[in-house]
């Protein structure tokens, strides 16, 4: 018991049990199998991108262009469907764009050295505007029927959506802890001087991590495209890097890098997607979605800083 | 032997920030003016002073706490929270200035929540700030359930759309705002303590500053100023709605850090904001006047910032 509380999750699992109790408790529609299936088609675009930003995160970084990225990649793929493309060779065509995004952002972050922050803030400017420029800020909304399948589509009676997000975070969370470049993440992460002095290189894992993240805002983006079939270039996944992020802040994540899970993660993008879902269930005015996840956000950090607290003074009390 | 002497003939344009920013300014005037025959006239001019108001007063205090090395990201949501709670109590029957009291108290409690948790509990100033983002966009949505609120008395507009003497009452307002801080970073202890907070906290914890009191005023200062936003941009607009001040908070740090203030902490000054204020909302005004389609002036300002600012190293 006392080791079980010991793990970082503990109180986001816990936590999202007991949200998803209340619920049910408040509404019997809430835990039914057909809602259970929409709450998760409505956390995979989050969910995806989330995976992303917790490696972000987890170097110190932050990423407030992921939304831009989103737009800009749903905006081309839709631009190429029209042109003619098949929509494998669209979807294609925009992860392409994506690892673009990705590779503008690791640039300017790992070779040039300026602050993520800024660089994001710029980019996202940039690929916004990319995005309504390239669609002439008129509503996408001819993709075809074939197109539908990413979005909609199912394998073996699972959603293909659903399944694109166990794919990435069970692949993402074994390379963060199995492989050398998971742990230069988490390394640099904690402590960057000391990192470097192990002879890590710091450019080139925060120049994959970007990419990365380029790579799964864009399949994210076709997922988006493909479940909302029409796309407006200048408000699609407006706020998307605030949801995302505080998804991984709920899920255990510092924002000082070096802490976190993808599993923390997909727990606060679960959380968020079923307060949102169960608000409107439990016939609680929509309008308090936005205010509870804000207060969870809060809570979140609360408990985080109480966490530290505590760890810093039994380290303290170790070395006296 | 020439190449130093090139140097040297350069240098002071490469010291000095703020002669880059104004030339920078003054090369965008002509630009522009031999682009539209409209951007140069007096009128045009007050315009742009007008619209800028919002941007620049949450500037001031963004400034301010940048330099601490902190972040504001609430800003926004404030102005929201204060725009509608002034529109609120107005139809509730109070008095519009008590009203506009109302919002400012608004805002100012939000900035101290923000304060007590970032100052006295040490959190993480991006996240507090991201939390009372959503929490407060949302608690708009709750308050006013998304109606815009108009219809306020006569007097009320004399701060948003009057001018005296051809200069727009609110821009007056901002000026000396702007000379105010500048005065109180420059001349006050209160400004050296900002200073020293983003420079090095510890040492001026131990130096025996009332660290907490700082950061925390700082924070309330944000609020308030938020929320004088929103007062302005209520009677410039004639009416308070949920989507108030949405991603302004972008815009404000985009003009601070083009201003020449350094992301982390330490350096910066109002100045600085102030100029980068001016660059960004002529710039703004002038792609306009010249066509350029919203598309892409989004495009341009990105690529500003990484020009202006990509020169601060991590």
């Amino acid at each position: 018991m006392r080791r079980a509380l010991e793990i970082r999750e503990a109180p986001i699992v816990v936590f999202t049990f007991m949200v998803g109790i209340f619920f049910s408790l408040m509404s019997s529609s809430f835990y039914q199998m057909d809602n259970v299936e929409l709450i998760l088609s409505q956390i995979t675009t989050n969910g995806i991108v989330a995976i992303g930003m917790t490696m972000v995160i987890l170097l110190g970084g932050i990423d407030l262009s992921v939304g831009s990225v989103l737009a800009l990649v749903a905006t081309s793929v839709g631009l190429f469907i029209s042109q003619g493309l098949l929509p494998w060779q669209a979807a294609l065509l925009g992860i392409g764009i994506g690892v673009l995004c990705g590779i503008f952002n690791g640039y300017f972050i790992a070779v040039m050295n300026i602050p993520d922050i800024i660089v994001t803030l710029a980019t996202m400017f940039i690929f916004r505007g990319l995005a309504v420029g390239i669609s002439g800020g008129t509503w996408m909304t001819n993709f075809p029927a074939a197109f539908q399948f990413f979005g909609q589509g199912t394998v073996l009676g699972i959603s293909f959506p659903l399944l694109m997000v166990i794919f990435f975070a069970v692949l993402f969370a074994l390379a963060l802890r199995y492989t050398p470049f998971g742990r230069r993440v988490y390394a640099i992460g904690g402590n960057k001087s000391a990192a470097k002095l192990a002879g890590m290189s710091i450019a080139k894992t925060k120049f994959m991590v970007y990419v990365y993240s380029g790579i799964l805002a864009s399949v994210s983006a076709i997922i988006f495209a493909s479940k909302v079939g029409s796309v407006q270039a200048s408000t699609a996944g407006n706020n998307l890097s605030f949801e995302v992020m505080a998804a991984v802040l709920i899920g255990g994540g510092s924002i000082f890098g070096g802490v976190g899970t993808i599993v923390g993660t997909m727990f606060g993008v679960l959380l968020m997607g079923m307060i949102k879902n169960g608000l409107v269930i439990a016939k609680i005015s929509p309008f308090w979605v936005d205010a509870t996840i804000g207060f969870l956000i809060i809570l979140a950090i609360v408990i985080n800083t109480l966490q530290r607290i505590r760890q810093s003074k039994k380290r303290e009390g170790d070395l006296v | 032997m020439s190449t130093s002497l090139l140097f040297r003939a350069i240098q002071p344009f490469r010291v000095n920030k703020m002669l880059t920013l104004l030339l920078l300014f003054a090369a965008m005037l002509v630009f522009f003016s031999t682009r539209s025959p409209y951007f140069l006239t007096f009128n045009n001019f007050m315009n742009v002073l007008n619209q800028m108001v919002e941007v620049g007063l949450i500037a001031i205090p963004m400034t301010l706490v940048i330099i601490s090395g902190a972040m504001d990201l609430s800003v926004g949501a404030i102005l929201g929270l204060s725009a509608v709670s002034l529109g609120l109590a107005y139809e509730s029957g109070m008095n519009i200035w008590l009203s506009v009291i109302v919002a400012l108290l608004v805002g100012s409690l939000c900035g101290s929540v923000n304060g007590y948790l970032i100052a006295r509990h040490r959190m993480q100033a991006i996240i507090v700030t991201i939390g009372m983002l959503v929490m407060l966009r949302g608690m708009i949505y709750v308050l006013n359930e998304g109606r815009p609120i108009s219809g306020y008395p006569e007097p009320f507009y004399f701060l948003g759309q009057h001018a005296i003497a051809g200069i727009p009452v609110n821009a007056i307002f901002l000026i000396v705002m702007f000379l105010i801080a500048t005065f109180a970073m420059r001349r006050t202890r209160f400004g050296t303590y900002v200073y020293g907070l983003g420079n090095n906290e510890e040492a001026v914890r131990y130096s025996g500053v009332p660290v907490v009191r700082i950061r925390f005023t700082l924070f309330v200062l944000s609020g308030l100023f938020s929320a004088m936003a929103g007062v302005f941009l209520v009677s410039r607009l004639a009416s308070a709605e949920a989507t108030s001040g949405t991603n302004i908070e972008l815009d404000v740090i985009t003009a601070t850090l083009i201003g020449g203030t350094h992301i982390f902490g330490g350096r910066g000054s109002l100045t600085g904001t102030f100029m980068g204020l001016l660059i960004i909302v002529f710039l703004r005004n002038g792609l306009n006047l010249m066509g350029v389609s919203v598309l892409y002036q989004s495009v341009i300002l990105g690529i500003l910032i990484l020009i202006a600012v990509g020169k601060q190293k991590v």
